[in-house]
């Protein structure tokens, strides 16, 4: 994918709309994934998601490949969440309810009812991390970005994501420890 | 639960259907920029992450320069105030000469405030100062001495006059008589020859007046005669009128071919100055004369 994402890219730099037509195909359900996840609402997700391609259209000549076109366009949407973040209020923590029903209904993992309920309360004790945190976890393993993609989103040292996964996991596994953590 | 556990979970979040209608609106709203035209909004909404990035870095660098600056800036102050430091010391040997110069002129400025004189200068002005005052009182003395001798006089023509005795003529007026004779004569001698230089410059003929010959006399006082009192005698050129001559000018545009022809006379004392630049003092049976037209040194016939 990353391949064809960059050959379109140039493609669509020249000008080509059928190019930045297939770019959009490709990228906007992880786009708009990632900033559902961290936003919370339906109508918020698309919005900045709107915002998000359309600040990577005119900034598409100044992509030069030094990342890849999804980390890049992974940039542009966490800055454009950043924005949006700072106009709301300081803290709206994701509804533990929402997660629930997104894991009931969606792919599970795990076959078993155990596996689900511990999956449930994973999201849902990802969304009581600090927002630094949270959103690394998002880039790093919802996002299946790579550590040194994740940091170039992020603009952190490498270091410092693996650092911060190294707490969101720590925080993870001492209250999934808890019986009744995932009650909260 | 382990971390191996935790990050299989997290790797796998549920998945999220976009709304329908997003597709549609991002495709629509794709806006690409021509080929070659600079990305200027994205740029500036890229830019703070980019300061934020760069700033520490950024800001060192200036801070280095800033203090390269001031470090260049007070070394080469250093070194200006070194260089002047040096020629102040070459400078040294020549104070001990100053000093004794700035001494000297100290103790000149010193004397100058006792009335700009040195010792000897100033011993010579007290000897003057004492011999004026010696001589003023000599000239009271000889003023007092003078009115005494002219009361005595006084009295002693009365007495003679009383007696039926003439009285005895004055030597000093006598004295002073002949002394202005002699300067008559020798003004005549001079007006003569600036009368001769004139000629000599305008084909040996005299000018029609005296004022002609003015550049040939030194000064307008030569023209007035000592005893001519009713005349007020100019002391320059500026001062001077035709009624400051006291002499005759009876050959005007004569020549010198006649060298006994009378130039100039003091009706006065009877001085006559020739043609030849010579003057005559003339005596009681002596006048000048008019003959065939010139005028000469003739007999009194009424001595």
């Amino acid at each position: 994918m990353s391949d064809s994402a960059e050959s379109l890219c140039q493609r669509a730099q020249t000008g080509d709309t059928d190019a930045a037509r297939a770019l959009v195909e490709l990228t906007y359900e992880r786009i708009h994934a990632y900033l559902r996840r961290l936003s919370g609402q339906d109508e918020d997700a698309a919005d900045l998601t709107q915002k998000t391609f359309g600040k990577a259209w005119p900034a598409l000549a100044t992509f030069g490949g030094r990342s890849s076109f999804t980390t890049w366009l992974h940039g542009i949407a966490h800055h454009t969440y950043l924005d949006w973040r700072r106009q709301q209020r300081p803290d709206a923590p994701q509804p533990e309810a929402w997660w629930l029903a997104q894991a009931s209904d969606g792919p599970s993992p795990l076959e078993d009812t155990m596996g689900r309920d511990l999956a449930r309360q994973l999201f849902g004790l990802v969304e009581q991390l600090d927002e630094e945190t949270r959103q690394t976890v998002h880039l790093h393993y919802y996002e299946e970005l790579s550590l040194a993609e994740t940091a170039e989103v992020l603009g952190l040292a490498t270091s410092t994501v693996k650092y911060r996964l190294r707490q969101a996991l720590d925080f993870l596994r001492s209250r999934a420890a808890e019986p009744k953590a995932f009650l909260r | 639960m382990n971390d191996a556990q935790i990050e299989a979970l997290l790797r796998h979040p549920p998945s999220l259907t976009p709304p329908a209608a997003l597709k549609a609106r991002l495709l629509n709203d794709i806006r690409l920029p021509r080929p070659g035209t600079p990305a200027g909004s994205t740029l500036l909404s890229l830019a703070p992450s980019f300061w934020r990035r760069w700033f520490p870095a950024l800001s060192l660098g200036v801070l280095l320069l800033g203090c390269f600056i001031v470090v260049a800036w007070q070394t080469s102050q250093g070194l200006a105030l070194r260089r002047e430091n040096q020629s102040l010391r070459t400078a040294l040997p020549d104070l001990d000469e100053l000093r004794a110069e700035q001494a000297q002129l100290k103790s000149r400025l010193a004397a100058a405030g006792q009335g700009g004189l040195d010792p000897t200068e100033r011993a010579e002005l007290s000897r003057l100062r004492e011999e004026s005052a010696r001589l003023t009182s000599r000239s009271a003395e000889v003023s007092a001495l003078a009115a005494e001798n002219k009361r005595l006089r006084a009295e002693m023509a009365a007495a003679l006059a009383k007696a039926g005795l003439e009285a005895e003529p004055d030597p000093f007026a006598d004295a002073q008589a002949r002394a202005q004779r002699v300067n008559c004569v020798n003004n005549l001698k001079q007006i003569g020859l600036a009368l001769r230089i004139w000629a000599t410059d305008n084909q040996d003929v005299f000018p029609m007046d005296l004022l002609s010959a003015s550049n040939g006399l030194v000064t307008p006082k030569i023209l007035t005669c000592a005893g001519d009192t009713a005349r007020v005698r100019a002391s320059n050129w500026q001062e001077f009128n035709g009624s400051s001559v006291s002499y005759e000018y009876l050959s005007p545009g004569g020549n010198e071919q006649d060298p006994q022809a009378v130039l100039t006379r003091c009706p006065i004392h009877n001085n006559a100055g020739l043609c030849d630049g010579s003057v005559q003092m003339l005596n009681t049976n002596q006048q000048v004369g008019r003959i065939e037209g010139k005028w000469r040194i003739v007999n009194n016939p009424n001595p």
